[in-house]
């Protein structure tokens, strides 16, 4: 059973890490519209999971709470952020400065969450993934390098709060099977990402009705009707939102059923090197450039990995403790 | 002593309840026999009691109408819902892909 939880968490992070290195390459090689292309893959990936649970109990339920507008805006902001840092540093360098969620996550669960402290390795391991990102941080070319941040600070925020409500999601919680979680999952995506998709028709609009010149600068960050039926975005969505996007979903809960959340996180940390293997190899094609990647972003990323790993071994120690 | 008592009439609670007959349906047959009291207190107390049982389930029918005429989402059946669901999305899904062939840019 250890080594078929391995193997499903080892799937599910080479599918995360291929969404990644895919997504950063439609935008630098294709220059898709982050914002449009995040909400429409959303939106179909949205319907294929409802397709895959079914029909069943908890779409009402899901519907009426409050937490789940909450989390499908997060999830929405969350990859609208992380597509716009994506389009100026590499994946690999994304998921290494990513890994900077441990630590919210831990320092927000430990003023919001009641009873929760952190361990010894929590404190072992979280300056390692200071110095780490410190040092990736620091090899960013200095023009792009304060946005960079800027959208990585937003990202690890919105990600943070987003698992902060899927575990206190009372539907999200109920649900236990597979089945369960992707029809809580899909409900949720929908509705956030078609609300989403209304906004922006109605601002496009606004936009499109407003002279150039008397137009807000809010306007401005905002797609055109004609960016909002770029077909090159819109195809590319389509075929991420049909393709990774459920996969990567689907994957994550069979993993999450089948693995220890302690497992899983300890494949998990391995994922920067799997996007820099897969960015590699689209480079050996002529796609794609990894050169941005130093081998100092590397060994940052080592200790990055290796501080994210004496956290995770500390929970694996807790948890066998507490099982025996 | 004992002997005497054969017609003494002992209530068991435990089926008392089923021998009894309505006190609507004993008007009705027109037996005029007067009941022991045991047996009219626990009539009674079965009326009250289902009658309580009434008004309660007619509270939370109530208190549920309200709560679904508050909300946004009307109540529908689940697979409703998800046939709507997936014939919302594929519909908004193909508007906007052909919507993009015909009007949009490459």
């Amino acid at each position: 059973m250890l080594r078929y939880g391995l193997f499903i968490s080892l799937i599910t992070i080479i599918i995360w890490a291929t969404e990644r290195v895919l997504s950063r390459f439609l935008l630098v090689a294709h220059h898709v519209n982050p914002i449009i292309f995040t909400c429409f893959s959303l939106f179909i990936c949205s319907v294929v999971l409802i397709l895959i649970a079914g029909p069943g109990k908890g779409g009402l339920q899901t519907l009426r709470q409050p937490h789940t507008w909450a989390y499908g805006a997060l999830q929405v902001m969350m990859n609208t952020t992380d597509m716009l840092m994506l389009a100026l540093i590499t994946s690999t360098e994304a998921s290494f400065l990513a890994r900077l969620s441990i630590i919210a996550a831990i320092l927000l669960k430990w003023v919001f969450v009641h009873g929760f402290v952190p361990n010894r390795y929590d404190w072992y391991g979280m300056p390692l993934i200071l110095v780490g990102i410190g040092i990736v941080a620091a090899g960013l070319s200095p023009d792009i390098r304060v946005m960079a941040l800027f959208w990585l600070v937003l990202t690890v925020l919105f990600n943070t709060l987003r698992t902060l409500i899927a575990e206190t999601h009372p539907t999200a919680v109920q649900a236990q099977t597979i089945r369960q979680r992707c029809r809580v999952t899909g409900y949720v995506v929908m509705t956030t990402s078609f609300v989403l998709t209304v906004f922006l028709f109605v601002i496009a609009g606004v936009k499109g009705s407003v002279p150039a010149d008397k137009g807000m600068a809010f306007l401005n960050l905002m797609p055109s009707l004609t960016e909002l039926m770029d077909q090159r975005t819109l195809f590319a969505a389509a075929i991420m939102g049909v393709t990774l996007l459920p996969l990567a979903m689907y994957f994550y809960f069979y993993a999450a059923q089948v693995a220890k959340t302690e497992i899983f996180m300890m494949v998990a940390s391995v994922q920067p090197f799997i996007a820099y293997g897969l960015e590699r190899t689209l480079h050996s094609f002529g796609l794609g450039n990894v050169q941005q990647v130093t081998p100092t972003d590397l060994a940052a990323g080592a200790i990055i990995v290796s501080g994210a790993l004496v956290m995770v071994y500390g929970r694996y120690l807790a948890s066998t403790s507490r099982s025996e | 002593m004992a002997k005497n008592r054969p017609q003494a009439k002992v209530i068991d609670f435990g089926t008392a309840r089923k021998h009894v007959k309505p006190a609507t349906e004993a008007k009705a047959t027109g037996t005029s026999q007067p009941k022991p009291f045991l047996e009219t207190w626990l009539k009674n107390h079965e009326d009250s009691q289902s009658v309580v049982q009434e008004n309660l389930s007619l509270k939370q029918q109530k208190r549920r109408l309200e709560e679904e005429r508050d909300s946004l989402i009307p109540s529908i059946p689940e697979s409703t819902l998800y046939y709507t669901a997936i014939f919302f999305g594929l519909i908004i899904t193909m508007s906007w892909l052909i919507g993009s062939l015909l009007w949009g840019k490459s």
